[in-house]
């Protein structure tokens, strides 16, 4: 007795059930694994985004070497952020530290001439000299920096002193007066100045890049896309079984056919990741991650993500079933496009070119829709980015969709010449 | 031998995984040395003698002003400055009263690369202006306690007096001279980043690309010639030729990327991960040992320290880590 075209949808949705069912329990297992590793990390890659270098390394000859002049100094470049950028060490003698930044060991050489202390507090003109290793690049910016810095804390902090000195003698105070303002106003003054890097700003964040998100809120997007994807590595039986010779010639025979063999494929799959991707936002919301609120728009665009990326992976795994490598090819385009998207290198690290280019690759609808869902793009990305994106979606579609199919009907086909 | 090599030149998947290799130096190369830092950028909203003495000396210091706060938390954004500074509108005023805790908005980019100079610029003119203001202070408090009647200088007369010194040259200096040296920071994203790749791609490409058509291959043929021979005569020739393609190409890798330090430690980590994965690939099935590959690969860039180290904030990792193969890199 024949089948009409939605029993025979039924018929295979439920044997693709049983496959599936076969791999869900392994699958569920390696998506928890899967989920905690791609945290793990994401979390490295967007800890990963700022700075990293080695402090520079200066020497600091100290000719003076008086008690006065290593507790002064020692104040200065022990403070932690002077510390945490430039790494000082002291060196006997001039000579000695020069010969040692010819070798390599010093970026810059700091000297204080002897007498340079009793001459700053007297008011007389003195200079120190700071030696610059003409191989420094970035380190250059640095040292010049902490060299200003000092040379304006101790210009203000003089002619702080040495203009109420004047003011004082000039208004004919008394000395007890003068005694007075020395001992209070140069400690309010260095007090301030080295409270001041911590008490004086206001700290805030702006959204990371284009995308209207924040770092961490990018970065979990971009591993929760790479997630969905390699999640399609672990349905083998589902993609595999079915596309074997014997038993899709069996399928045909019965009258199944691709618009019959292809939705169970797809749905099962979407099913899946919609949980997973749930959990995952869910947990991402407690660890404090992800603070927006999803509405029903949200809702649909994740499930848009999820039935798209089961779309292409499921109809990839179909076509390539028989050729093999489907998994390695998820896996090394999945990766390459999630390194383009600047989720592993951070985006200031990558050519524009690249991060533009994500937006075309099969990874950046998925990433788009997410982004969209928690909050982002709105306001910030380029007003093409949504047209671009959807386009990119439709094409990568048809584009899994069409070989499926046809790997499914061109056997068919000469099967069916070859009767005739 | 001969058939050996012929027949892994023939496999257009393992030349693939070869290319692969090939990303090693452009890691080390292009995305993992220190971008310059973009200048900073700063909005000073209030006016006044003090707000130009303000532009002035941080346009010295190398920073760019900007009209409005709006464009300069636009550029931070956008990455033409690396970090901006605010102003408010009333800060002048909270100089003066030394109120100045909180005031100056330090607009950050989660990409901000070198803040830590910026604010230290900041702080020092801040200091340089508020000296005057501290003096005048100073005096005031001293004189009303000591002698109430007298009559107090004017905060004006102080500042005049402290610009007038200060214009006339700073009394200390620091001459900056250049000299010869040979001093090269320590590329730690750089490194980090070359060990995380090369850990990576040799794992995948020893583990993928060699041990395990080697041993499917020795698994097929071990029906028909028994288990010593395909033992003898399929996997350890051909896993031998792989083996050595894909060293040579990572030691190529290193010398390309300046790393020469790091060949011995990658043929050792090879030689290891070579041994484990063709003991792995003859007991385990494919499917599995693929999904352990993606687990070690994503792991390695979790808890090694290619992008950042997460042992501080979480101290099993650092124990965890010894169990990753790549991690050989690291302790080598």
């Amino acid at each position: 007795m024949k089948q009409n075209a939605p029993k025979k949808i039924c018929s295979m949705l439920v044997r693709d059930g049983i496959l599936f069912s076969r791999d869900l329990l392994p699958s569920l297992l390696l998506s928890a694994l899967l989920a905690a590793v791609c945290f793990f990390a994401g979390a490295a890659g967007a800890l990963g985004s700022g700075r990293q270098a080695a402090p520079a390394v200066v020497a600091l000859v100290d000719e003076e070497d008086s008690f006065r002049s290593r507790v002064a100094l020692n104040t200065v470049f022990h403070q932690e952020y002077i510390s945490s950028i430039m790494s000082v060490r002291e060196e006997d003698t001039r000579e000695e530290a020069l010969e040692k930044m010819k070798n390599g060991l010093y970026g810059a050489v700091i000297v204080l001439p002897d007498g340079f202390l009793e001459d700053f507090m007297h008011g007389i003109p003195c200079s120190g000299y700071l030696f610059v290793s003409d191989t420094l690049e970035n380190e250059q910016e640095i040292i010049h920096a902490v060299a200003d810095f000092g040379e304006r804390l101790i210009t203000a902090g003089q002619a702080g002193i040495f203009s109420g000195e004047q003011i004082i003698r000039d208004s004919g105070l008394p000395p007890e007066v003068h005694t007075r303002f020395l001992e209070t106003a140069n400690g309010k003054l260095l007090s301030f100045a080295f409270g001041a890097y911590s008490s004086l700003f206001t700290v805030e964040y702006v959204s990371y890049g284009s995308t209207g998100v924040s770092l961490p809120e990018y970065f979990g997007a971009c591993w929760l896309v790479f997630l969905l994807f390699l999640t399609g590595l672990f349905f083998p039986d589902l993609y595999i079984t079915d596309c074997r010779g014997s038993v899709s010639a069996r399928l045909r025979s019965c009258g199944i056919r691709a618009s019959h063999f292809l939705p169970g494929k797809v749905l099962y799959p979407f099913l899946f990741r919609a949980v997973l991707l749930a959990v995952c936002l869910l947990l991402l919301r407690l660890t404090g991650v992800y603070r927006t609120d999803l509405n029903v728009l949200s809702v649909l665009l994740l499930l848009a993500a999820c039935l798209y990326v089961s779309l292409l992976t499921g109809l990839t795994a179909v076509a390539l079933s028989v050729k093999g490598g489907w998994s390695v090819l998820i896996l090394a385009s999945s990766a390459v496009f999630l390194f383009l998207a600047g989720g592993m290198v951070p985006g200031a690290m990558l050519p524009q070119s690249f991060l533009k280019a994500s937006l075309y690759t099969p990874f950046g609808p998925a990433l788009q829709l997410i982004l969209s869902a928690i909050g982002g793009t709105a306001d910030r990305a380029p007003a093409h980015y949504p047209l671009i994106s959807t386009a990119v979606l439709l094409f990568y579609s048809a584009a899994a969709l069409f070989p499926a199919v046809r790997f499914y009907r061109g056997e068919h086909t000469q099967e069916e010449e070859v009767r005739l | 031998m001969t058939f050996h090599v012929k027949r892994v030149l023939r496999d257009g998947s393992f030349l693939l995984i070869l290319l692969l290799l090939l990303l090693i130096p452009f890691f080390a190369e292009k995305a993992g040395h220190d971008v310059k830092t973009p200048p900073y950028g700063f909005f000073c909203g209030f006016e006044g003698e003090d707000a130009s003495l303000l532009e002035q000396e941080l346009i010295r210091s190398g920073f760019t002003a900007y009209s409005s706060e709006a464009e300069l938390r636009a550029a931070v954004r956008d990455r033409t400055a690396d970090c901006g500074i605010v102003f408010p509108d009333n800060f002048d005023i909270l100089l003066r009263t030394g109120r100045t805790d909180g005031a100056v908005s330090l607009i950050l980019s989660p990409e901000s690369l070198f803040p830590e100079l910026a604010r230290i610029q900041t702080v020092s003119v801040i200091t340089y202006l508020y000296a005057p203001y501290v003096s005048a202070e100073e005096i005031r408090s001293a004189a009303g306690e000591i002698c109430p009647s007298a009559a107090v200088p004017e905060p004006e007369s102080i500042r005049n007096a402290y610009y007038e010194m200060t214009g006339a040259g700073s009394v200390f200096r620091l001459e900056i001279l250049s000299a010869d040296g040979f001093y090269q920071a320590e590329q730690i994203r750089s490194h980090n980043l070359f060990k995380g790749t090369a850990g990576i791609l040799i794992l995948l490409s020893l583990w993928i690309g060699c041990c395990r058509p080697c041993a499917f291959h020795a698994r097929l043929m071990a029906g028909r010639l028994g288990r010593k021979k395909a033992f003898l005569h399929i996997l350890l020739p051909e896993t031998a030729v792989r083996f050595l393609m894909i060293l040579m190409t990572a030691a190529a890798c290193c010398m390309v990327s300046e790393e020469t330090s790091m060949i011995l430690p990658v043929i050792l980590y090879s030689l290891i991960t070579v041994m484990s994965g063709t003991v792995l690939a003859a007991f385990l099935p494919d499917a599995v040992l693929l999904v352990l590959t993606v687990f070690l690969m994503i792991l390695t860039l979790g808890i090694c320290p290619v992008f950042a180290d997460l042992a501080p904030s979480i101290p099993a990792i650092s124990t965890l880590r010894y169990g990753l193969l790549p991690y050989l890199l690291w302790i080598l």
